[in-house]
C-alpha cells in the first residue's frame, strides 16, 4: 500500500510540476521562415523546416509548442536561448508531393484540449496559436539538363575536331 | 655534296628555313604561349576542385613548367611538319605574287632570275613558317586543353583534386607531346 502511495504522490506531484512550468501563450505573433528541399540532386530525400520566432503578450518562460500537420501531433523542439521554435521533417523525394502544407501551432493547453478530442473522437474546436503554410515545389533537377562539364569538354572536343581536320587538309 | 663542302649560299637558306631547329624570336613565342596554355587548368583546379593556389604553389608551378616544356616540344613537331605542307601549297602563288611586285617596279625588274627565286624563296619560308607557328599553336592548344579537361572530370574524377591536378596536366601533356613526334615519324 505504501508503495503505492509514493507512487501517486510522486505522478500527482510530477503532473502539477509540469503544468507549472508549462505556460500559456496569450496572442502568439509568430514571424517564421520555411525551407524545403528543391534539388534532388543535392539531397537523399526531402526535408521541410519551418523556424518560428514566437512572442507571447504574457511573455511565458518555457514556451512547449506543438505542431499539427495532416492530423498528427509533434511537440516541436526550440533553441537553447528560447527565441527560435524549429519544427522539421523529411520524406522520401517521392512522396513529398507538391502543394500547401499547413502546420497549425499549439501550446500546452491547446495540445490537451486537441488530444481530448482526438481521444473522444470529436471535431476539435481547439483554435491553434498560429498557422504556418509551406509551399513546397516538388523537389526536381534544378539549373540544365546536362551537366556543365559534359558542355565544356563537347565544346572543347569540338574545336580539336575543328583543328584537326584544317590540320589533315593542310597535309594532304 | 662531298667533293664541294662548301654549301651554296641557297642551300644554307633551306637548310636554315627547313631545319628542325627554331629561331630565338619563335622559340619564345612557343614557350610563351606553351606557359599560358599549361596555367589555364589552375583556375580549373582553384575555382572549380577548390585547391588552394597558397597550399598547392609548389604543385602548381612544378606541373606547369613541366607541361610547358612538353607543350612547347609538341609545337616545334608540329610546326616542323606543317611547314613544308604550307610551303608546297602556296608556292604557285607566293610565286605570282612576288612576281608581279618585282615587274611593277622598274628598279627591281631588271634584278636577275636567281636574284628573283632567292626573294621568291624568302618570302615562302616567311609565309609558311608564320602560318605553321600559329596553326601548330592552335592546334596543340586545343588537344591539350580537350586532353586535360576528359582527364579532369571523367578519367581522375575520383582522385583528390592534387592528384587529379598531376595525372590530368601530365597525361594530357605528355599525350601532345607523343601525339606530335608519332604523326612526324609516319608524315
Amino acid at each position: 500500500m505504501s508503495w503505492h502511495f509514493i507512487v501517486g504522490v510522486l505522478s500527482l506531484f510530477l503532473s502539477f510540476s509540469v503544468l507549472i512550468s508549462a505556460e500559456p501563450c496569450i496572442d502568439a505573433q509568430a514571424t517564421s521562415k520555411v525551407y524545403s528541399t528543391a534539388n534532388v540532386l543535392l539531397a537523399t530525400e526531402s526535408v521541410f523546416l519551418v523556424e518560428s520566432a514566437v512572442k507571447c503578450s504574457n511573455n511565458p518562460k518555457n514556451l512547449f509548442l506543438y505542431a499539427e500537420i495532416d492530423g498528427n501531433l509533434y511537440p516541436v523542439p526550440k533553441s537553447a536561448d528560447n527565441s527560435v521554435h524549429q519544427f522539421s521533417w523529411v520524406k522520401p523525394h517521392k512522396k513529398a508531393k507538391s502543394g500547401a502544407y499547413v502546420i497549425n501551432y499549439y501550446d500546452e493547453e491547446g495540445y490537451a484540449a486537441l488530444r481530448k478530442a482526438q481521444r473522444s473522437e470529436e471535431k476539435s474546436e481547439q483554435k491553434p496559436l498560429f498557422t504556418v503554410t509551406l509551399n513546397h515545389k516538388a523537389a526536381g533537377r534544378e539549373g540544365l539538363w546536362v551537366q556543365t562539364e559534359f558542355i565544356a569538354v563537347t565544346a572543347a572536343l569540338l574545336v580539336w575536331w575543328f583543328a584537326t581536320v584544317t590540320k589533315n587538309k593542310m597535309q594532304e | 655534296m662531298s667533293k664541294n663542302k662548301k654549301l651554296t649560299k641557297e642551300e644554307e637558306l633551306l637548310l636554315q628555313d627547313f631545319g628542325r631547329n627554331v629561331s630565338t624570336k619563335s622559340s619564345l613565342l612557343f614557350y610563351c604561349n606553351a606557359f599560358f596554355v599549361s596555367a589555364v587548368p589552375l583556375w580549373l583546379f582553384w575555382r572549380v576542385h577548390e585547391m588552394d593556389p597558397q597550399d598547392s604553389v609548389i604543385l602548381f608551378s612544378v606541373m606547369t613548367l613541366i607541361c610547358t616544356w612538353f607543350i612547347s616540344y609538341a609545337y616545334k613537331n608540329i610546326k616542323f611538319q606543317l611547314k613544308h605542307k604550307i610551303a608546297l601549297k602556296i608556292e604557285h602563288a607566293v610565286t605570282r605574287e612576288v612576281n608581279h611586285q618585282l615587274d611593277s617596279k622598274p628598279e627591281t625588274k631588271k634584278l636577275t632570275r636567281q636574284e628573283k627565286d632567292e626573294r621568291i624563296l624568302w618570302k615562302k619560308n616567311n609565309v609558311a613558317d608564320m602560318e605553321a607557328t600559329t596553326y601548330s599553336i592552335f592546334y596543340n592548344n586545343t588537344l591539350f586543353l580537350f586532353l586535360m579537361l576528359i582527364m579532369s572530370f571523367y578519367v581522375a574524377r575520383s582522385f583528390n583534386p592534387g592528384v587529379n591536378y598531376v595525372m590530368s596536366t601530365a597525361a594530357a601533356s605528355g599525350f601532345v607531346a607523343l601525339l606530335s613526334t608519332s604523326s612526324s615519324a609516319t608524315s
